[in-house]
């Protein structure tokens, strides 16, 4: 079966909502899409249903808000912060920029080990990550919304698990910090969450030596991350 | 955050919870905001009718009220030649009316979008089965459609949201 058929197949499962298989790689981003898309037809049938008549607002594309940092709640809560959500958090990635290794920090003021999340802990923020690759960066274009296109030839995809010499570019939207750290030829490592509001601007990409970090961790707990689901905004 | 209207009569054929259904579905159909009030009566009044000559209840009122509403959905298109563009009232509402945080409207106007595009029939399943939770068999039956048909359809439309939806994170 080449590769549209098989993932026409997994797209009629996810649709009809029958079983996918959990040894194909693509199993997990088919169903998150159709959930994701659910979400969005539930949330978008309420608004328009429920709703007086609207304003007349003009609305530009909205620029990403992000969430108060979780981080500012203090050690036990940044070290579960650290330890569940985040992008390069969880990794026990350096920041870009040079910052301290905050999980590290995090988890040490909780009293907990000082090698960061569990395998588990890391396998569940996996399984809550809609892409995950490493590449070259080739363009970084600014959007309307303050956010960037950032276009990278991919060397090896985490999430979805598929082939880089099948699909050798991608197109990828990150927070605008993002020009500071990516530029054309840099080579990085992107995390991005399955549920938009878990997204964490620049720690949802690295750079330099946090690469390598960062691929060995998620080497680490790829294998556990095949059989989670992700419980959810803000769980994974 | 959305605001609840007041709740029916306690003989209303149709409840609250039904009736704002019938309102999403109807919406999500392309009826415009004004009209819901309108679409939302016909439903009531074919549910009165059914009982008026003497046939069952719906066995599942929820569901036979979200299929009657996806027909008169169909049936505005049908009288008036347009639609209203989906995206086009998202993007009207405040974003608090919206009740998406910015991030998640970027998403949800990109599925009004793709909604928007779609041809009526496979928008109707689509909106059965993702907003009203229908199982492809009840649709086809309600629909009077081979199964096929509608997993055809609903396959079609859910590849191009998909796409719409990757527009925004990976192409």
């Amino acid at each position: 079966m080449d590769d549209k058929a098989r993932e026409d197949r997994l797209l009629m499962l996810a649709i009809t909502g029958e079983p996918l298989p959990g040894d194909d790689p693509d199993a997990a981003a088919v169903a998150a899409d159709v959930t994701l898309l659910r979400e969005r037809i539930h949330g978008l049938g309420d608004a328009l249903a429920a709703r007086p008549e609207p304003e007349p607002v003009r609305v530009t594309a909205p620029a990403r808000r992000r969430r108060p940092s979780r981080i500012a709640f203090g050690g036990l809560v940044a070290a579960c912060a650290a330890a569940v959500l985040g992008g390069m958090v969880w990794l026990g990635v350096q920041a870009p920029g040079g910052a301290s290794d905050k999980s590290v920090s995090a988890d040490s003021a909780a009293g907990k080990a000082k090698d960061g999340p569990s395998i588990h802990q890391r396998a569940l923020r996996l399984a809550c990550l809609r892409w995950s690759l490493e590449g070259t960066v080739r363009s970084v274009t600014p959007r309307a919304d303050g956010d960037v296109q950032v276009v990278l030839e991919v060397k090896r995809y985490y999430r979805p698990e598929r082939s880089a010499a099948r699909h050798p570019t991608v197109s990828v939207t990150l927070d605008g910090t993002a020009r500071a750290d990516l530029r054309p030829g840099t080579y990085t490592l992107i995390a991005i969450p399955l549920h938009p509001q878990d997204r964490q601007g620049p720690r949802d990409w690295a750079t330099g030596p946090a690469v390598p970090r960062a691929r060995e961790n998620i080497l680490t707990a790829l294998p556990t991350s095949r059989d989670l689901p992700c419980p959810g905004p803000d769980a994974g | 955050m959305l605001r609840r209207r007041p709740r029916g009569r306690p003989d209303d054929p149709l409840d609250a919870a039904v009736e704002d259904r019938v309102r999403a579905v109807l919406s999500l159909g392309g009826v415009p905001y004004a009209d819901l009030p309108d679409g939302v009566q016909q439903v009531r009044l074919r549910l009165l009718e059914r009982a008026a000559k003497g046939q069952d209840a719906p066995r599942d009122v929820s569901a036979w009220a979200a299929v009657v509403a996806s027909n008169l959905a169909m049936d505005w298109h049908r009288a008036r030649r347009r639609q209203e563009r989906l995206g086009e009232r998202l993007a009207a509402l405040r974003q608090e009316d919206a009740g998406d945080a910015a991030d998640t409207r970027v998403l949800s106007l990109a599925v009004a979008q793709g909604l928007d595009e779609l041809p009526d029939q496979q928008r109707q399943v689509v909106v059965l089965r993702f907003y009203a939770d229908l199982p492809v068999r009840d649709i086809a039956a309600e629909l009077g459609v081979p199964e096929g048909t509608v997993k055809s359809r609903l396959h079609t439309a859910v590849r191009l949201l998909r796409a719409r939806l990757h527009e925004q994170e990976v192409v």
